[in-house]
């Protein structure tokens, strides 16, 4: 009997020792007037770890980057890292705590839109500070966050476009398909509002949608083939995290061609394509903001210093990690941040952030500049194509940058 | 009670050992004769031929390109269909002033990160002196075709492809020769209608001839090609028959429309009734891995009574040990042999599954029996401690490379197409039940299972070691998920948490078939399915899944025990 108690437990304290050290483990934090304090707000366990992680990943090497070359107003940079586990409740609960208990200057952190949602009131309660790195769908504007990604009319927009350009095939049939969440809905809104715009037919755009998670997409492509043998058919892709494997792999076991039918996707990156059976995705396509391709010395520098860290610190991968557009993101955020902090020679977030408002800066991936007014960034728009060695080739560019819109014109009607 | 079970135990039934060595002699045989040694040896291709794809794709100047692929239609054969495909697709390069189909750049022992090259034409890896594969140390002169070329491309190679060897190429070029609407190809069509014997391209050459008909032929010509489309029924010929009724109605030729409406009509009812056979197909592959993953469940909690919260993360072992297995073929092993993975993997991914489950049950879950929600806690701590072993040691990002048989699609009826992983998953779990029934019903071991299941008290007093055979169930069970994992990991991705996805539907299937029952675990596995895809063409994936819980919730409010009652240790504790 008491064996028996004994080895519940155990099983039972092993249980809550796995939910438990997974969730809150803050850097190592001394209490010393001569750092700054920074709060890195990503989750590490649970479904968005195979993305947030490099997100840590890499500004951790930013903050080391900083310091070594003498910290920011003659200060160390001290990371705070709490892990909010995928749980959007706990990302509010881990906002405050950073900005009452570690009393951060600024937060780095986020990915998806809900868990941004969830931090946004804490944020602008405390007069905190968030840059957030990733690509979103837009419809939000506050004081208390600067937006590093893009914007829809940066990356859905143009996307679209091309597909229906003639260079990028003359596409007149699309089927919008996502994960069932706000991002891709709202997206997927916006995008058949502009398809509208632009004169295509309402029975010629498609819209679907698939849970977290969801592996079966026989009937889907099925849908996709059915289309498309109609012709000049195009996919515009939302679909999030780990349900792309089983979409890209149904989508070439039925034998769909990406050049006759291709993929656009906006949520896969070099990142996710390190988890994928190459074959099957050659030739689709993906529309970013920067890619690792993108040939200049500063961003040679940028992905070889990534790996170079990945290596040292012996993160899973080693020398192999790729980087992409998010992490361009935060990266470029914490350079920005420390810059504005330097000029106006205190963090007070009220004078940081008019010292960021339109700042001009240089990123690894080429100049950008933050907009004067509405908290985003003016970005390039790439679209490039899936190589069989999991990078992406630009095959087309904007001239310059494009501004970003934080409400979608192509919504205001509604 | 089943007879069985007052039959001397002694007799030992025929069957696994000797099946055993009949998986070995197959497996030593496929070894002993390397399939690479057949492949076939193609003819060389001409040095003019070769100049001129390499002229075509170095050319920057797009006027020009247009030229030349007009010249290669005209002088090409199928012998260039290989590079034209490396270069359309992006993997054709330069090297040594030659065209070469390079691979992702791989480690090689020896040389660091090399391009594994072959031949643009023949599509034979290239041999330096010593007769060692060569490799590239880097690519310069990386060939890929321009966006807008690629379409170009396409049809070069179709009509490129007409008389490929290859009957799978053969029969593409076909059906996009009815797409491009080529009148060209007419003639080269026609001439292997006479000559074809195989009745499925007699099909696809009528198809495509009467397409091209339509849209290019006279009047009559017309006609006939509408009335044979209608009488195929296949789905390609839809936008030659509508643009034809527009045709006659802007005419007024009302014979055409009659008959052209007509055709359309039989070939919409055709895509119907195909359209149902389809949804039943996938419902039958999602039902093939519903039941392949309640199999091991339905011993383990069904018979045993064992509430298993781990057995998605046994599940996740039997991928991850495919995944090293397919590993390890890739990295020492001839890429002949590599196809032929799964000959190891799956045994492997049944005893290593099925080995940590026996350890399992020595360490924890004997300790626990007759406690359901003690096992139920114990059994989700060990699921979450596999999981994070699984993170640390191969983290969230993995890929597995499939065997190449398991890519692509069969069309087995004209309009059709199998994807063959789904095919392979489908058989694989109807072995598995017929093994599993085999292994329960007619072996010794399964004789002691179904002694201790219906009555312990009197198994243990006939001098049956229960608790051993407790423990072979309970590994008898882990080994079969892992058995899933290694199934599922072709159509699903490969994570630590894989196995959470599936933990919940493969309870739902046991208990909705009825405890205790493999039969009953398989028919509901079957029913969910095929239901679930049923449903989902009105509803969408969301919903689908929604109302078929909500299906489940209210059969089992009309019949608790399930499709077919429990009999055994579980229900006599119920």
């Amino acid at each position: 009997m008491m064996q028996r108690l004994r080895l519940t437990m155990t099983a039972l304290l092993a249980t809550a020792m796995l939910l438990v050290g997974g969730t809150a483990t803050p850097a190592l934090a001394q209490e010393k007037d001569d750092t700054i304090k920074v709060g890195i707000l990503h989750s590490l366990t649970g479904t968005m770890a195979i993305s947030e992680t490099s997100l840590r990943d890499v500004a951790l090497m930013t903050i080391e980057e900083i310091n070594a070359e003498g910290g920011v107003l003659g200060k160390q940079l001290e990371p705070v890292v709490i892990d909010p586990a995928s749980d959007w409740d706990l990302f509010a609960e881990s906002a405050r705590e950073l900005l009452l208990e570690h009393e951060v200057d600024v937060v780095f952190g986020c990915w998806t839109s809900v868990s941004r949602k969830a931090v946004l009131p804490v944020f602008e309660q405390h007069n905190g500070l968030l840059f957030y790195p990733v690509q979103y769908e837009g419809e939000e504007q506050s004081p208390n966050i600067f937006y590093t990604g893009a914007t829809p009319i940066q990356q859905l927009i143009p996307a679209a476009k091309y597909l229906m350009s003639e260079d990028g095939g003359g596409f007149e049939k699309f089927y919008l398909l996502g994960t069932d969440y706000v991002f891709p809905r709202t997206a997927n809104r916006i995008l058949k509002a502009y398809l509208l715009s632009e004169g295509v037919p309402e029975e010629s755009i498609r819209e679907e949608y698939t849970p977290f998670g969801h592996a079966d997409y026989q009937s889907i492509v099925g849908r996709i083939r059915e289309l498309a043998r109609e012709g000049d058919t195009a996919v515009l892709s939302t679909i999030n995290g780990d349900s792309n494997v089983p979409f890209y792999r149904e989508f070439a076991n039925q034998g769909l061609d990406p050049f006759e039918v291709p993929i656009m996707a906006f949520s896969v990156s070099e990142d996710e394509l390190r988890a994928m059976e190459a074959e099957a995705l050659v030739g689709h396509l993906a529309a970013w903001n920067y890619f690792q391709s993108v040939d200049t010395p500063a961003n040679e520098a940028f992905v070889q210093k990534f790996r170079d860290y990945a290596q040292e610190n012996d993160l899973p991968g080693g020398s192999e990690r790729v980087v992409n557009d998010p992490m361009e993101g935060t990266h470029f955020g914490i350079k920005v941040w420390a810059a504005a902090v330097e000029e106006v020679g205190t963090t007070d977030v009220d004078e940081v952030r008019e010292a960021v408002l339109g700042m001009a800066f240089d990123a690894p991936g080429g100049p950008k500049k933050m907009h004067a007014e509405n908290m985003h960034t003016w970005k390039p728009v790439y679209i490039g194509e899936i190589l069989a060695n999991g990078q992406f080739e630009i095959i087309w560019e904007s001239e310059g940058l494009v501004e970003p819109e934080s409400y979608s014109s192509y919504l205001k009607d509604e | 009670m089943d007879k069985n079970v007052t039959q001397p135990s002694h007799t030992r039934p025929p069957g696994l050992r000797a099946w055993l060595g009949w998986w070995m002699m197959i497996t030593a045989m496929l070894f002993a004769a390397p399939p690479w040694a057949l492949s076939q040896t193609r003819d060389d291709v001409p040095r003019e031929l070769r100049d001129l794809v390499r002229n075509v794709a170095t050319e920057s100047d797009r006027d020009r390109r247009t030229e030349l692929y007009d010249q290669l239609a005209r002088e090409g054969d199928g012998r260039l269909v290989p590079a034209l495909e490396a270069f359309r697709a992006g993997l054709l390069a330069l090297h040594d002033d030659e065209l070469v189909i390079y691979q992702p750049r791989t480690e090689v022992e020896g040389r660091g990160e090399v391009y594994p090259i072959a031949d643009a034409f023949t599509e034979r890896p290239l041999r330096d002196d010593a007769g060692d594969p060569a490799y590239a140390d880097s690519l310069n002169d990386m060939l890929r075709a321009a966006r807008p070329d690629r379409r170009m491309i396409g049809s070069l190679i179709s009509a490129l492809s007409l008389r490929h060897p290859d009957p799978e190429r053969r029969q593409r070029a076909i059906i996009q020769a009815g797409d491009r609407a080529d009148d060209s190809s007419l003639e080269q069509l026609r001439l292997q209608l006479d000559e074809e014997p195989a009745r499925r391209f007699r099909t696809y050459l009528r198809e495509a001839i009467a397409r091209i008909e339509l849209d290019t032929g006279d009047r009559a010509t017309q006609l006939a090609a509408a009335a044979v489309l209608g009488e195929l029924g296949g789905v390609r010929g839809v936008r030659n028959l509508s643009d034809a009724i527009d045709r006659a109605t802007d005419a007024g030729d009302e014979q055409l429309l009659a008959v052209a409406t007509a055709s359309l009509e039989s070939v919409n009812r055709r895509a119907q009734r195909l359209r149902w056979v389809r949804y039943t197909l996938e419902g039958l592959s999602v039902a093939s891995i519903l039941i392949l993953m309640a199999l091991g469940l339905a011993i383990i909690f069904g018979l045993m009574g064992v509430i298993n919260m781990a057995h998605g993360e046994f599940m996740m072992i039997g991928a991850f040990t495919t995944f090293v297995v397919a590993n390890l073929f890739h990295a020492h092993l001839p890429p002949g042999l590599f196809d032929y993975y799964l000959l190891v993997a799956v045994p492997a991914a049944f005893l290593v599954a099925g080995g940590v489950g026996l350890l399992c049950e020595k360490l924890v879950i004997r300790h626990l029996y007759g406690r359901p929600l003690e096992t139920l806690l114990a059994t989700w701590g060990i699921g979450l401690i596999l999981m994070q072993l699984a993170r640390v040691w191969f983290g969230d990002t993995n890929r597995i490379l499939s065997p190449s048989w398991l890519r692509g699609n069969w069309e087995a009826v004209h309009d059709l197409n199998l994807a063959y992983n789904r095919l392979f998953v489908f058989l694989f779990a109807g072995g598995c039940v017929l093994v599993t029934w085999v292994v329960i019903n007619r072996t010794k071991m399964g004789l002691l299972l179904r002694a201790t299941v219906q009555d312990r008290m009197m198994a243990a007093s006939s001098g049956i070691s229960t608790r051993r055979v407790d423990g072979l169930t309970f590994a008898l069970g882990t080994g079969l998920a892992g058995l899933a994992g290694c199934g599922v990991v072709f159509l699903d991705n490969l994570t630590p948490q894989m196995g959470q996805r599936y933990i919940v539907d493969s309870f739902l299937v046991v208990v909705s078939g009825g405890v205790g029952n493999l039969f009953g675990a398989v028919s509901a596995g079957l029913g969910l399915g095929v239901l679930s895809k049923y449903i989902e063409p009105f509803s969408g994936a969301t919903y689908a899944k929604v109302i078929v819980l909500l299906g489940v919730i209210m059969f089992l409010q009309w019949r608790p025990s399930g499709l077919f009652a429990a009999k055994g240790r579980a229900a006599l504790d119920a």
